[in-house]
């Protein structure tokens, strides 16, 4: 059967050839509209490296001057209000943890910046972001971020002051096995870009790896240690105990607010971490890009499913004859459809692998797609995306998978009605 | 070998209703050579086609080599066309994709449990039919006469007991029918295979062991 399979394309070569290249031409399109698409939904469902289904930002503002509640204080009472707010939050129930900061994980402030070692040989910084976050405040318990090198327990390095006229950062393990390839940074120095040479931070701890934004695929990230976050407002990132429902209890922290009020601090606002995010994405514009590409990957498939399948329903038609010799000596109908599938599936294997050697060449030549556009989606990262020879492997291999179902639908519809047909009637079939 | 009971062919459209086929009995011997001949339109070919389980009949029985082949599946029926029948069509229905030798492999393709070598039965069912030296070119560069000796190797290339031949020379010149005629008593009384075959051509069923004639769907003798 293989054997005949083969024998009628090649013999066919002609009538197919349009086909074959039809085949090819839609292979390299594919390549455009899905790549971009894979990567992008790969993004989104990579683990964050912290539990943002715990986490609730409670956002904290300050009176107004002319508020009647307002009271003028000085910067000792207004730290002594800020610190006993938070305790009030850690005292309410379900919470677990409650860090104070000027800013949280995945906001839309960014540091970007970069490091090298002292290593005199290492002259090029390696691009990182930067969180800054305050000693004390239970930090890294908070976000649930793990400490991997065991110098520390979590409450220990957010409890830990670094010593006067010292730098001191953390960074993340991938960050960690970027600048050394052992990833054995603990007391390591690292520089940063164009600073003198007593600009340096010692490593204290390496903790596993987290997104900095929710649409990066990067992992490398260094924890800064500053002095304050209390400003005219900042931001209380609440840890709930687990089985506490996050938006049930943002919601109903709402009835509390005046109860909070310590001083001229106030509870603006309490959101669920994962609306958050969602929100985050949505006003940086990746909600938007992520669903144009659905909407056009959706309009290319209708479009592929019409065009393919219509291509090969025209010609899987012209065959009625000639399976009706088939029939007349001895085919059964899934010999039919068999045959005709059959060469459906061998003309988009070999047109898919032509077409994927072409986009190859492009590909070499441009890059495949790194889904958001950002530096940090740009350096190794460790992911299938970042490795091309996976990322080509894998997308090459679910273009394949969509062309091979449009073909078995454009060809199995035709192939079973002409198998039903009487072998008599579809010999008379001109 | 072939034996038909109250065999009716009814053709209906939504307007008109046609009687291809009424109340037909006929038997065919084993070993037989049967010319059916009879006006265009009669029902010849359709007989031959319910015959040949190409077509089925609106109503009555049909047993072939002591099998009731009525309420057969698709299954059973592919499997039994394939190892008891073969069929020779007036326009020789070659597929034009595949050259001479695949066209005649084409039975052998479906043959359940085959395994000894496809092309060199191919090769014997051509040598038997004098076109062994043909094997590669394709059905748009042969002659008529030569098409039809190749759909005669397709027929007997699976050693059927029973060939079923349409017009086998319909299309072809007095000289190219001979050859065919021959080549078709041949397999007859040197194979002792069963032949039945439409024809309107007097001298061709002649030649045959009994002829039966038609006329609107009956048999007339």
């Amino acid at each position: 059967m293989l054997q005949l399979i083969f024998k009628n394309l090649w013999n066919m070569r002609g009538r197919y050839a349009w086909l074959f290249l039809e085949l090819i031409i839609i292979t390299g399109i594919t390549w455009f509209i899905i790549d971009r698409t894979v990567v992008s939904l790969s993004d989104k469902y990579l683990p964050l490296g912290y539990d943002s289904g715990r986490l609730v930002r409670v956002a904290i503002g300050t009176l107004p001057t002319d508020h009647p509640g307002y009271a003028q204080t000085d910067s000792a009472t207004n730290a002594d209000n800020a610190y006993s707010l938070i305790a009030k939050l850690r005292r309410i129930e379900g919470v677990e943890y409650a860090s104070g900061n000027s800013d949280y994980i995945n906001s839309t402030n960014s540091i970007n910046t970069g490091y090298k070692t002292d290593s005199p040989s290492d002259s090029i910084p390696k691009s990182v972001m930067a969180f800054e976050y305050v000693p004390g405040q239970e930090f890294f318990e908070t976000y649930g971020i793990q400490v991997v090198d065991g110098s520390h327990s979590a409450e220990e390095l957010s409890a830990r002051q670094p010593p006067p006229g010292k730098n001191e950062i953390i960074i993340t393990e991938s960050y960690a096995k970027r600048m050394w390839h052992d990833g054995k940074a603990v007391g390591r120095k690292l520089k940063a870009p164009h600073s003198d040479d007593d600009d340096v931070s010692t490593v204290v701890a390496v903790v596993t790896d987290l997104r900095a934004k929710s649409y990066y695929r990067s992992k490398d990230l260094v924890f800064r240690p500053k002095a304050t976050f209390i400003k005219n407002s900042f931001e209380v990132i609440v840890r709930l105990k687990p089985g506490t429902d996050q938006a049930k209890w943002a919601r109903e922290l709402r009835s509390r607010y005046s109860d909070l009020r310590t001083g001229n601090f106030y509870v603006m606002s309490s959101t669920p971490f994962d609306n958050l995010i969602e929100r985050t994405e949505y006003f940086q514009g990746i909600t938007a890009e992520r669903n144009a590409n659905f909407i056009l990957v959706g309009f290319f498939l209708i479009n592929l499913i019409l065009g393919v399948t219509g291509s090969f329903y025209l010609q899987t038609r012209r065959r009625i004859e000639e399976m009706g010799i088939h029939r007349s000596f001895g085919a059964r109908r899934g010999n039919i459809t068999g045959i005709l599938i059959g060469e459906g599936l061998a003309l988009t294997t070999v047109a898919c692998i032509a077409g994927n050697l072409l986009y190859l060449q492009y590909a070499l030549k441009f890059g495949l797609s790194t889904g958001y556009s950002s530096s940090y989606n740009n350096t190794p990262d460790g992911s299938w995306v970042s490795n091309f020879g996976e990322h080509f492997a894998i997308i090459s291999i679910i273009i394949y998978i969509l062309l091979i179902i449009c073909v078995v639908i454009g060809t199995y519809m035709p192939a079973r009605s002409i198998s039903r047909i009487n072998p008599v009637d579809a010999l008379r079939d001109e | 070998m072939i034996k038909l009971s109250k065999i009716n062919k009814i053709y209906r459209t939504a307007t008109v209703e046609t009687q291809a086929l009424a109340d037909l009995d006929l038997e065919v011997n084993k070993g037989e050579f049967l010319s059916i001949m009879g006006p265009s339109g009669c029902g010849k070919s359709t007989l031959l086609n319910i015959m040949g389980l190409l077509d089925t009949p609106s109503s009555g029985t049909i047993e072939i080599a002591g099998r009731d082949t009525t309420g057969m599946r698709d299954k059973e029926m592919a499997r039994f066309r394939n190892e008891t029948l073969g069929f020779i069509f007036q326009s020789f229905h070659l597929i034009p994709t595949l050259n001479v030798l695949d066209n005649v492999t084409v039975p052998l393709l479906y043959r359940k449990g085959f395994k000894g070598s496809k092309n060199e039965l191919a090769r014997k069912a051509l040598e038997r039919v004098g076109l062994s030296h043909r094997m590669s070119h394709f059905p748009s560069q042969l002659s008529g006469g030569q098409a039809q000796r190749v759909a005669i190797a397709r027929a007997i290339v699976g050693n059927p007991q029973i060939i079923l031949a349409d017009e086998p020379c319909g299309n072809l010149d007095s000289k190219m029918s001979a050859e065919i005629m021959a080549i078709l008593h041949s397999l007859n009384k040197e194979d002792g295979r069963t032949i039945v075959m439409v024809t309107h051509n007097e001298a061709q069923a002649a030649e045959t062991d009994r002829t039966v004639h038609f006329f609107d769907g009956r048999r007339v003798n």
